[in-house]
Parts: structure tokens; sequence; C-alpha cells
């Protein structure tokens, strides 16, 4: 699915330059689940952020399903991430705006789908996550919970292939997180590649591979046994 | 203190957003000041005259049958010397006699000028502020001259004044004394001020003190503080109407007391009131022009506000955080709101500091965009020293109560802990506000437009006639005889010299606006089929020098006896005059056929006196002898070259130099003592339309106005918009939008109030325009176009403003905004 390959992240200011990742190898296989843990500061956001295309890399390659990714213009980036990549965010980052259907059908308007096939997608993916009862709420209406299904619900709308989620359940009780990392589990039972950062042992153990992360550097991989 | 020092630091540490907000302020007060400026001028007229409340200028309302009203600010002469104690409460009575008369000294100078002709007791009523030299005795000696600074100065620069002397309509006159300049905002204007015995007027030949038939002379009279001026006034009308000699005009049977209405209007109110006098007296305030400019400059005071509040609360989102803490520290709100106010107030004082510098900057533009001359002194006026105070106490209280009512309400508890937002719920508040902006600015705009159509439409249209490369001469209107004698030798002198194609000369010029009239009937019809119309009298070339053709009949013409008798003032008497018809009046008199008015005969009654048989010789299509604003009327053209008082003269436009040394050597070979005052047609038509004129500058510097106070306003919203809208800008990012989605997105965010406003502005816009319109009797129709067009132009500066920050939040890097929200 992608390889990182030697690659550093950089942050300079005008007195002090802070790296953030420090020839970082890994690769990860189509249909993975892979978490990635460490203190805080370790990097694992960073990391996450070039893997979703979100941020750049200062050196190093990035091959994203067989293209050399580092280097290219944001709008290229743009358009492979949209394709390819969901994410979900500890805080959910719903827009509050918008309905909860609304929030899903988002993901689809930048695809140049028809609006009724987007209709059609959400009301599915919706049914899926179990929140279509909630489908004209506001997200300020809904718990923790639920805006997390919501935000699942918007990532895998668009059929991607590859979810990023970070810290997916930190900001949920522990029922609820639960909940969300068994919704993960049952998306990757399908096929979807997912790479998630977490500070919770227990919910990195529904991943096949931890890869701890330390000051910028991959510590250790461990590979779970198959479950 | 402490406070004042917080607002000065908030406002410094603001930078952008401090600067747009004084400044968008600043220009709306600097409005508001002038405005304000303005209307204290218009209603302070002559406060500069002790007692202006009790000095009455006495004047006259003329209604004669059948003929339209005149009022007039003057009296007949007699009337100084028949007030006495029968006026209840008369202190003294003064006359002032006016004219125009030409001042030269040697060759330097050689102008004309309106004269005052006064007594002693004018001089002592008005206490006329002399700076040198004395005015006792004035009257003493019939040469004695009083000039004011401006005059001293431009006749005598710097030199000596006192004792100089200078000729008035030939006369040696010695200056002695000189008086300070009467302020712009006085009823006369008078720069010369001679004995009304001098020769200048003496010589003229009227006898003031015995004359009751002629409104001829200003007379004043100043009343003892508290008496009755309805019963003063009753007085006066009362010896006048005893008096008045009308064997003239005063029809048979008829009553002096209803041709002749005198009322007393005091200096302080004359200003005020509606009446606009003949001659002699300064129009009175424009009270629309008043009402008008008043109103918008209120608008753009409340649109400068508007932005105030707009930038305030868009501000609170990063005062939350303080506010917050500041309330945790134990402030309570009232607290709070003194604080903001205090913040408000320093703003608003050093906007106002900016407003009257600008004032000050902009006072000659303001000056030509008002037609008046601001005078900045009045600015240290206690009286309007209390008006700034009280505008700028409503800037505090329009533009800091709401912000601080707004901020204030903040709960620290939700600021502190989660991210911070702000005040959120007077978004509904400031999208009205917006609108109402852009409304005013589209509503100007479209102004401006429709004022610039029709000003072009007006200033283009055919009138009928070639007004182009004629000069007007000014000052032949003489008794007839000696107008026919005067005109026929200014026509010999003056034609044939280099660069002249044609002379002619007429009694009324198309662009005075003025035509007398006449009483007309068919010689078949009774006398009371008898109709109103314009006559205009025009000598034999009249017609080919403007280029004007006959649709029936034919003009006048050297070939034809009736025509050239009119110029032998003892022969043509009796004798059938020749006239010549607009369509217009040929229709009024039942020929709608132009053909079959002609030859017929009609009685031509411009008097008693002047009763004459005319026959129709031509007809003529309908020429615009007045302005667009005026529906062309029934006219007659008739050869009376006793009645002119204008000559116009056509000249080679390729010889324009030439032409005018031409007109000057053969207007002084005739009028030695009188200096040749002279106008092109064309411009003196166009400045028919000068008020329009100048409400189109108002409108479109107004809309400008307007549109840049808003402009601030929208600049501040967008950098609101584009920093609340972080967050949901880097979510729609990261699922696929790209630079252009979102530029989209913040495009149609700020265009829809546009679109709002269009909607309201374009039928207010419409209704008033329309309104408008009607002044003009031929007029364009307001064209879609202008009110799509103010619209695109509104959006377009809408759009242009909000660019740069919607450019940056759609550029921004999505994770920044979704690590730490």
């Amino acid at each position: 699915m992608l390889k990182l390959h030697n690659l550093s992240k950089v942050y300079r200011t005008d007195e002090v330059e802070t790296v953030a990742l420090d020839n970082v190898n890994i690769e990860i296989e189509s249909g993975e689940f892979v978490a990635i843990m460490g203190p805080s500061g370790c990097g694992k956001s960073t990391l996450l952020n070039i893997v979703g295309m979100l941020d750049s890399s200062s050196s190093g390659d990035y091959v994203f399903m067989g293209e050399n990714v580092a280097g290219y213009p944001e709008s290229k980036l743009s358009n492979i991430r949209k394709q390819n990549i969901g994410f979900i965010f500890q805080s959910f980052n719903l827009i509050d705006e918008l309905t909860v259907e609304e929030n899903i059908e988002l993901a689809l308007l930048y695809h140049n789908i028809p609006a009724n096939v987007r209709r059609e997608r959400v009301a599915k993916v919706m049914d899926k996550v179990g929140i279509a009862h909630r489908a004209k709420h506001m997200p300020s209406q809904l718990s923790g919970g639920q805006q997390q299904r919501v935000a699942v619900a918007r990532a895998v709308v668009g059929d991607q292939a590859m979810i990023l989620a970070d810290e997916p359940t930190g900001n949920l009780d522990s029922a609820h997180g639960q909940e969300v990392m068994e919704m993960l589990q049952a998306l990757n039972a399908e096929g979807t590649t997912i790479v998630m950062v977490t500070h919770s042992p227990a919910h990195a153990d529904y991943a096949r591979r931890t890869i701890n992360l330390f000051d910028g550097h991959v510590v250790t991989e461990n590979l779970r046994a198959a479950v | 203190m402490s406070q004042l020092l917080i607002g000065l630091r908030v406002l410094k540490r603001q930078g952008l957003y401090g600067l747009m907000a004084v400044l968008g302020l600043a220009i709306g007060l600097a409005v508001a000041v002038i405005a304000l400026l303005f209307t204290w001028q218009e209603t302070h007229y002559d406060s500069h005259i002790e007692n202006a409340d009790r000095i009455f200028i006495v004047d006259s309302r003329i209604t004669r049958p059948g003929r339209t009203e005149a009022i007039s600010a003057q009296t007949p002469g007699a009337l100084v010397r028949a007030l006495d104690e029968q006026v209840p409460g008369l202190e003294s009575a003064a006359r002032v006699l006016r004219q125009w008369s030409t001042i030269a000294i040697d060759d330097r100078f050689n102008f004309n000028l309106e004269i005052l002709g006064v007594d002693d007791a004018w001089l002592e009523m008005i206490d006329l502020p002399i700076i040198e030299g004395s005015r006792d005795g004035f009257n003493a000696d019939t040469t004695a001259a009083l000039v004011s600074e401006n005059l001293a100065e431009r006749l005598f620069g710097n030199g000596p004044v006192l004792g100089e002397s200078f000729l008035l309509d030939g006369t040696a006159m010695s200056v002695v004394g000189v008086y300070k300049n009467f302020p712009a905002t006085s009823h006369m204007v008078m720069d010369l001020i001679v004995p009304e015995r001098t020769p200048a007027i003496a010589g003229r030949g009227t006898d003031f003190d015995s004359d009751w038939q002629r409104f001829s002379a200003f007379t004043y009279v100043r009343l003892a503080e508290g008496v009755s001026v309805s019963l003063a006034e009753q007085a006066v009308e009362d010896i006048i109407h005893q008096n008045f000699q009308t064997a003239r005009w005063l029809p048979a049977g008829g009553n002096v007391a209803d041709l002749i209405d005198n009322s007393l209007q005091s200096l302080s109110a004359l200003h005020l009131n509606d009446r606009t006098y003949d001659w002699g007296v300064r129009p009175p305030a424009d009270k629309l022009k008043l009402t008008v400019f008043a109103a918008i400059a209120v608008l753009i005071v409340v649109i400068a506000c508007v932005n105030h509040i707009n930038l305030s609360t868009v501000r609170s989102i990063e005062r939350a955080r303080e506010v917050a803490l500041r309330k945790i520290l134990g402030a309570g709100r009232h607290q709070l709101v003194v604080q903001f106010l205090l913040e408000a107030t320093v703003l608003a004082c050093v906007a106002l500091v900016l407003a009257l510098t600008l004032v000050e900057l902009s006072s000659d533009f303001a000056n030509d965009l008002l037609q008046t001359r601001l005078d900045l002194s009045n600015l240290t006026e206690p009286s309007f020293l209390l008006w700034l105070l009280g505008l700028v106490a409503f800037v505090v209280l329009a533009a800091g109560v709401y912000p601080a009512y707004i901020v204030s309400a903040v709960m620290p508890g939700k600021i502190l802990a989660s991210h911070a937002r702000g005040a959120r719920g007077s978004k509904g508040l400031r999208s009205v506000l917006v609108v109402f902006q852009f409304a005013v600015s589209i509503c100007l705009a479209i102004g401006a437009a429709v004022i610039w159509s029709q000003l072009k439409y007006a200033r283009q249209a055919d009138l009928g006639f070639n007004p182009e490369n004629v000069m007007l001469l000014y000052g032949v209107g003489r008794a007839p005889e000696s107008a026919i004698r005067l005109t026929g030798r200014l026509d010999k002198s003056i034609s044939g010299r280099p660069g002249i194609l044609a002379v002619s000369a007429s009694n009324s010029s198309p662009s005075w606006g003025f035509v007398p009239e006449v009483d007309v009937r068919l010689q078949a019809d009774a006398p009371e089929a008898a109709q109103t119309m314009g006559r205009i009298s025009v000598d034999l070339d009249f017609f080919p020098m403007m280029g004007i053709e006959p649709v029936a009949g034919r003009l006048f013409s050297e070939d034809f006896g009736m025509d050239r008798v009119q110029w032998e003032y003892q022969e043509r008497q009796g004798q059938v005059m020749p006239v010549v018809l607009n369509q217009r009046a040929a229709a009024s008199l039942g020929y709608v056929l132009p053909e079959n008015a002609v030859g017929q005969q009609m009685q031509f009654t411009v008097s008693e006196a002047d009763d004459r048989v005319a026959e129709i010789v031509g007809v003529i299509p309908d020429v615009h002898y007045k302005s667009l604003k005026d529906a062309i009327q029934p006219m007659i053209f008739y050869p009376d070259p006793g009645a002119f008082s204008v000559m116009m003269v056509r000249i080679d436009p390729n010889q324009r130099e030439v032409a005018l040394q031409s007109i000057e050597e053969g207007w002084s070979a005739v009028m030695s003592n009188q200096a040749v005052s002279s106008d092109f047609l064309s411009a003196a038509l166009a400045e028919q339309y000068d008020s329009e004129a100048q409400e189109l500058k108002t409108v479109t510097v107004l809309s400008a106005l307007g549109i840049l106070i808003a402009v601030f306003g929208q600049y501040g919203l967008a950098a609101y918009s584009a920093q609340s809208r972080r967050r949901e800008i880097s979510i729609r990012k990261v699922l696929g939008a790209r630079v252009r989605d979102v530029l989209q997105l913040f495009i149609w965010q700020f265009s829809k109030p546009v679109f709002v406003a269009m909607v309201v502005a374009w039928p207010v816009a419409f209704y008033a325009m329309t309104l408008w319109l009607e002044n003009f009797v031929y007029r364009v129709t307001p064209n879609p176009l202008w009110f799509v067009l103010a619209g695109i132009v509104a959006l377009a500066v809408a759009l242009l403003t909000v660019a740069g920050h919607a450019f940056k939040a759609a550029r921004a890097a999505p994770v920044e905004a979704l690590r730490y929200e």
C-alpha cells in the first residue's frame, strides 16, 4: 500500500530547528491494521499527516500505491488524498452548521458524484454505522460516540482504501471507545487499510501490528499473532 | 486613566483593524461635520448683524390677473419717507437702491459691479463695521464711497485706499472708508456702498422719493423689541395700498389691495423663508437640498457606526480571553461595559481629530460640492461645539454600546475551557448591517448614473436651434425708443468685422429660463377667448442666425415692408405687426395644420397701453426656449426692437480670438462707458443644469464614500470569517476541497448580502430616481443596465476586498487548525 524510505521532517523557525521525524522507514501492506504509539511529541501526528498527505516531508521518499508522491504539488496530493484516504480525528471535526447527513455527504461533494448517487451512498453508510435515525440532527445534538460514528461514516463513504485515525477514541468514554474500535475492526475485515495513532495499549491491540515511535525514530515494531 | 491607556494600547495593538475602525469612523465623522457646518451656516444667516431678528425687509407679492405671481424684495422708493408713527414700534426706516454700474480706473480696470446706494439710517441700522476711515456723515458728500476689503484689495492692491479715487459710471468717486467683508452667509452681496444721491444713481433719472409706481427700492425697518410684527406689517401694507399709483395696470374696477401683498421678513428668517425674490436677495436655503444632504450625512455616519460595530464585535473573538480573565478576577459586567465604552470614546476622539483634519483638507472640495463657502471658524462657536459633542456622544453610544454589551456577555468558563470562539449571537444583525451598507451604496450609485445620463441627455438634446458659437451680449435693454437706436448702432458696429458671421438681438435668451408673456386671441374670437403665450421679440436675422427653418409660411425678412417698418418707432404705430408662431401656439389657436394659421390676424395684447393687431406670417417647429425641465409653451416671435435686451452674435469657430476681439471693438465703439458683458450661449445653456451637475457630484462623492466605508467593514468581516471558519475549511480540505472550492465558499458568503442589498436597493432607487426625473419634462427613462451595473460594481468591490483573506484561508495548510482546535 505505502512505503516510507528514509523519511525526515524538520521544522525550522528563526532560531530553532526541530527534527520531528528522523529517517523513518515504514512499509504498510494493503489491508493491514497498523497502530502507531509513542509518548507526546514523538512525531506520531506528524507521521500520520505526512502519510495522509496533509503535510509534506523534508527529505526521503513516500511511495503510495506505487507512486513516489514526495514533492508532489498540493493540488496533486489533494487529488490522490480524496480518492484514497479517509480521516478520523480525536475531536471528530464535524462542521457545526451542517446536519449529520450533510457532514457525511461533504466527503462526496468534491468527487463529482451526482446528487442522487451521493444520497444513496450516504444513506447506506449511515445504516452501516447505525446513525440513520439521527440523519437530520446537528452534531451538537449528538453524544461523542455518535459524533465519532458520523466521522467514521464520513471517512468511508467515498470507498477509501485507507483510513487514517488520529486518536479516534481520545475524547470518548471506554464503552463508546470500544464501539468505535469494533467498527474500525469490521472495516478492516472488509479490506480497508487502517493506520491509527493511539495512546491506549488496549485499543492498539485491535491492530495487527504496532509501531512504536520515540523522538522521531521507529524504535520497535510488534507483530501480533492473527486473531 | 488606566482605562484610557488600555484604550490607546488596544487601538495600537489592533494594527490594521484599529486603523480600519478609526479611518472608517473618521471619514463618516468628517462628512457629518461638513453637514453640520453647512446646516449651521444655512440656519445662521446674517447672525453677524446685531438685532437681525428685529430688522425687516419689506417685500411685495404682486398678483396680476392672468399673470404669474411676482415676489420682490423691493417696494416703491417713496415708501421709506411715508413710514411714520402709524407703524407701531417703528424705530428706524432705511432705503437701499441697488444697480449695476461700471467701475473704471485709468486703463487698469473697467468692469461691471452691483452697487448699493444707501442712506445714513441704513448704515446705522446694520451697524456697518468700518475697519479703516469713517462712515460719519456719509451722505453729505455724493461722491464718497465705502468699499469692502475685497474690493479695496482688487482695486488698490496693498497700497493706500483712503482718499483714492475711481470712476463710477464716469463720475469720480473718493474712498472714505473700508468695511469688513460681509460673510457669504448674508442676504446681500455688497462690495461697494455709495450715497443714494450719487450721480451714478441719481443720474438715471428716477426720483425715488416720489416713486409710488415701481418696485424700485429695498426698504428696511427696525422694530422695537416685543412689538407685534403682524400689526406693523399691516400698517406698512396699508400705507403702500393708500399711496400706490397703478393706473397703468390696475384692471377696471380693481383694487390695489388685491394686487399687492406686503410682508415684513426679518433678516434672521430671510434665508429660511420660502420666497425666491426676483432680484437682489440671495436665493433662500434650498430646503430639499438641506434635508437630502442631512439625511445622506446621517446615513453615512450610521454606516460608519455600523462598520465600527462590526469591527468591534469581530474583535471580540480576540478579546474574549481578556474579558473572561477580567470576569474571573472579579470584574462585573457593568465595569466591563464602562471599559468598552471608554475604549469607544478614545477611538471616537481619535477619529474626530482625524475627521477635523480631513474637513480642513477637503474644505475647498466641499465648498465646490455644496456651492457654499464653509467658514471653518464656526467650528469654535460654542453652540457648534455643543453639536460636535452631541455627535461624538452619538457615535460612542451607537458604536460602543452594542459591542460592549456583546463582548461583556461572554461566559468566562466557556472561553477558557474550550477553543475561543468569541461572541456568536450577533451574526444575524451583522448580516443586516452589511446588507444595509451595500444597499445605500448601490442606491447612491444608481442615483449618480441616472443623474449623469439625464444631464448628458439635457446637454446634448436637439433644442431646435444651433447654440454653438453664439455670443450673448448683455446690458442693451433700454426704454423702447433708445433700445431701437442702441441695438441698431451696435448691430452695425459689430457686423462685418472679422470673425463675425451674424448679429441678432432679442428680448430674451433661451438660457434665461424666462419668457415674458402676452395675451392673444384670433380677431374672430371673443375677448374672453384670449390665451396667454410666451413672446420673444427678435430681429430680422434671428431665425437664420439660430438655424431655425419655418414649417409653414415665411420668416422675418428685409424684403417685407411690414417687417422693416417695425424699426421706425413713430411709423409703426397702428400698423399690422407680422408674427411667427411655434407649432404649439398654432395648435392652441386651433390650427393643427400650421399652413392654415398663416395669414390669420390676431390681437396681441402685452398691456392695455401696448395692444396691437398682428398677422401670422409663418410657423416654426417647437424649439426649446427654456430648459428641458419645462414643457415647451406656445410662443410668439415678433419683430419689436424696442423690447431688445440681449444681442446674439454668431462667430466663426475657426477665428474665435479674432471674433472676440471684433466684438470688443464693435461694442466699445458704441458703448464707450460700459464694459461689454458677454457669455457663450452654449455655456449659459449648460448653466441651466448647474444644480443637477452639482447634485451629480454630491451623489457620486457620497456613493464613493459609502462604498469606501463599506469596504472597511467588509474587510473586517472577511478577516473575522477567515478566522472563525478556519477549522471548517480545514475539514473541507482534508475531505478533498480544492483552493477553488474554498474560494467559492467565500465568494458565495460575501456575495449573498450584496445580492440581497441589490434586491433592496433597486426598488428604492427606482422610486427615488423616478421622482427626481419628474423635475424634467423631457427626460430619459432609467436604464435597467445602470441598476445591474451598480450591483456588479458593489459585488466586485465586495469580493476584491475579501479576496486577500479568502486566498489566505483557502491556501492555509489544513493540519494546524485541526490539531489545535
